[in-house]
């Protein structure tokens, strides 16, 4: 065993980062989805950038941690101009997010090349945080984004019931006496910090499928916020280990695009054959209702006449089965009859 | 100083805010975002037909492909199984994501940059010259975006009425029998028709600061859907060229630096516009906020000396139930502009002060 560990060392350590920026990413996808803040992650990871060079032009330090607190500002400042946005005009949200993005990610383009044509050798290497570079991870940057996504989960774990209602039900959240203001502060905080330690790995560009892929995923499968944490934070650790290993066996493969499409494929997935809400599964389901409905017509048109039967059709079939019965030269529906059509009308909820 | 460089960036800007502004209204901005990440798809699925970079299938390719995107992402959101954003959020990833594999498994040789694709390179445009009968007769980037600002400039010319009545009232439209969804894919088409053209000079992202910028800037102060399109063509005008003067002057990258005065731009008509800027609008609160409080302590003053009642200065803070510092603020205030007068330790409200009172009531009544 030592043996093996010691070959692969460096794809173990990796392996280990990309599991934990899965999961933290995953079970925060979540919540982001359903507070309609899918992309804000795009943004934010795009906003990093300039604030990433800016660390390094004052510290002339490669950092990680130098670098991530530029990038964490960055981002809140990003941040604060969206919040800003929201709130003083009617500017749709999304538009704030568009501009936010690509202008701070232009700024930081121009630093980036000053910095690169200064001649300063150092500088190589930040081009990383545009495309994420998983196979640079030293053991250090693991025990620092081990450290911070286990505080991060902790912090979702601890305000659980308050991220719950404060997503659910505002308004009730609110009359309770929380402060809609500080939880908003708390969440987007959290959200800088997951994308900031996530962008040295998957890059500015991917950063969103690592947020909500895994929480659409999970929403096929489950209507319970606890499930739907539990399932996104699996699907990103599985994407994030599977796909720093595939990435490690082929030469010239990056881990963000991999760990992406293993991501989408499990999306693809679900949407496709979820037992309930799954494409396929829809269409089965309707199919039968269908055939149901036009086998038993005849029935569920006597359930609306107060159960007399009227038809020019062959009812002898449900006459065997005991569907209806004769009285008076005339059909009726019977109990079991009755329960039948309930049971195909009542399928449709 | 380079004219056909400053002349391409402004055909960009342009065609971009026109397009623009009908994203931003329809909510769309972030599909953006979406088409001009994967239209590097199109780009390396053409290029694999054709063999070929500069072939103009692959601008072809890279539109088509805009357009998929769209169709996906809505596809998804028909089914109603996510929302849009998350819809968006998990598309155009996968799709960036499969063309970089594909590029770096396949063609490492070839000049096939993601880096010159995301981020373009405005000062190279010129190296690339359109030839006609042996002679050069300007960079070839110049016609295709020459070409694309006249093609989205009579896009909105004869469709304005069916853009107008699409966006702002789609049923209205489809019982006057114009089309929803073949307005939306034109425009669709047009969107990444124009963040392709960009590519070479202003790269995928930097493009979408050029196409929500300007219209988001003139949706502040505009309210009007003909004034908004060219006040943002105005202002995407003026963006590229102050761009590209701030990047001659510092000697930095000219699509960053438009990028960049795009959004600074946007923040100070944001923050400083007179009719509805943040900074005019929290000044005009504070003030009518002094206004009111003023009123609310004449208001007293006024009715409790119709009564007869003596008002002792000390005394009207805790009968309107005030902070003492914060009224003796409003008082010295009264006093300063003449409304009330202390009369050894007593209230009083002055004739000019009863006029003002007696004014306002009889405006509410």
């Amino acid at each position: 065993m030592p043996s093996f560990i010691a070959d692969n060392y460096t794809i173990i350590i990796i392996t280990l980062g990309t599991m934990l920026l899965g999961l933290v990413n995953g079970v925060l996808g979540v919540f982001m989805t359903l507070k309609k803040q899918a992309l804000v992650g795009d943004a934010l990871s795009h906003a990093t950038l300039p604030g990433v060079v800016l660390a390094f032009i004052f510290t002339q330090s490669k950092s990680m941690i130098v670098l991530l607190l530029g990038a964490a500002i960055s981002a809140v400042a990003a941040m604060f101009i969206l919040e800003l946005i929201k709130r003083q005009s009617k500017i749709k949200y999304d538009a704030g997010l568009a501009l936010i993005l690509s202008a701070f990610f232009g700024f930081g383009q121009i630093l980036l090349l000053v910095v690169q044509t200064s001649g300063s050798a150092a500088s190589a290497g930040l081009n990383n945080f545009i495309f994420g570079q998983a196979a640079t991870m030293l053991i250090s940057d693991i025990e620092f984004i081990a450290i911070i996504s286990l505080v991060v989960l902790f912090v979702i774990i601890l305000l659980w019931k308050e991220f719950k209602l404060f997503i659910f039900n505002n308004e009730f959240y609110q009359s309770l006496g929380y402060s809609n203001r500080i939880t908003t502060i708390i969440f987007n905080t959290l959200i800088v910090i997951v994308v900031t330690i996530s962008i040295r790995t998957v890059g500015v560009i991917l950063m969103s499928a690592l947020l909500i892929a895994p929480a659409v995923a999970a929403r096929q499968l489950s209507k319970k916020l606890v499930y739907n944490t539990l399932l996104a934070g699996l699907f990103g650790l599985v994407s994030g280990a599977s796909g720093a290993i595939i990435s490690s066996q082929v030469t010239n493969l990056a881990t963000g695009p991999v760990i992406v499409v293993i991501l989408c494929t499990i999306v693809l997935i679900a949407l496709l054959f979820a037992p309930k809400r799954g494409v396929i599964n829809k269409f089965i389901i309707d199919k039968i209702h269908q055939i149901q409905i036009r086998k038993y017509h005849n029935l569920i048109h006597a359930y609306q006449e107060n159960g007399l039967l009227e038809s020019s059709e062959d009812i002898s079939g449900l006459l065997e089965k005991g569907y209806i019965e004769e009285k008076s030269n005339s059909y009726y529906l019977t109990d079991v009859g009755n329960k039948k059509v309930e049971s195909i009308i009542g399928e449709r909820k | 100083m380079n004219i056909s460089i400053l002349l391409i960036a402004v055909f960009t800007a342009m065609s971009a805010s026109i397009v623009g502004v009908f994203l931003v209204l329809r909510k769309m901005s972030m599909m953006t975002d979406a088409i001009s990440h994967t239209v590097l798809l199109g780009i390396v699925l053409a290029y694999m037909l054709v063999h070929d970079l500069n072939s103009p299938l692959l601008i072809l390719g890279a539109t088509i492909m805009g357009v998929i995107t769209v169709y996906l992402i809505e596809l998804i959101v028909k089914s109603k199984r996510t929302s849009e954003d998350a819809a968006t959020g998990v598309v155009f990833p996968l799709l960036f994501s499969i063309a970089v594999i594909i590029i770096s498994l396949r063609f490492r040789d070839v000049h096939l940059d993601v880096d010159a694709v995301l981020l373009g390179n405005l000062e190279f445009t010129v190296f690339d010259q359109l030839v006609i009968f042996g002679t050069e007769v300007g960079p070839k980037a110049l016609y295709i975006m020459l070409g694309v600002l006249i093609l989205n400039l009579l896009f909105f010319i004869i469709f304005y009425k069916e853009l107008k009545i699409v966006s702002f009232d789609a049923a209205l439209a489809m019982v006057l029998g114009i089309s929803p969804v073949i307005i939306h894919y034109a425009l669709m088409f047009l969107v990444s028709l124009t963040a392709v053209s960009a590519f070479n000079a202003v790269g995928a992202i930097l493009v979408i600061a050029l196409m929500v910028g300007p219209a988001m800037t003139a949706l502040l102060y505009t309210k009007n859907l003909f004034s908004t399109v060219l006040n943002a063509i105005i202002i995407g005008i003026l963006n590229s060229v102050v761009g590209y003067l701030f990047a001659l002057y510092f000697d930095v990258v000219i699509s960053g630096s438009i990028a960049t005065v795009t959004l600074v731009v946007f923040l100070l008509v944001f923050l400083f516009n007179p009719k509805n800027g943040v900074l005019f609008t929290i000044y005009r609160r504070s003030r009518q906020k002094n206004e009111f409080k003023l009123l609310v302590l004449l208001m007293h003053i006024y009715n409790h000396q119709d009564g007869g009642e003596i008002l002792l200065v000390d005394g009207v803070y805790k009968a309107i139930d005030w902070n003492y510092n914060y009224y003796r603020k409003y008082i010295n205030l009264a006093i300063e502009k003449e409304y009330i007068e202390i009369d050894s330790n007593l209230l009083k409200i002055t004739n000019k002060g009863t006029t003002l009172i007696e004014s306002m009531l009889s405006r509410s009544v």
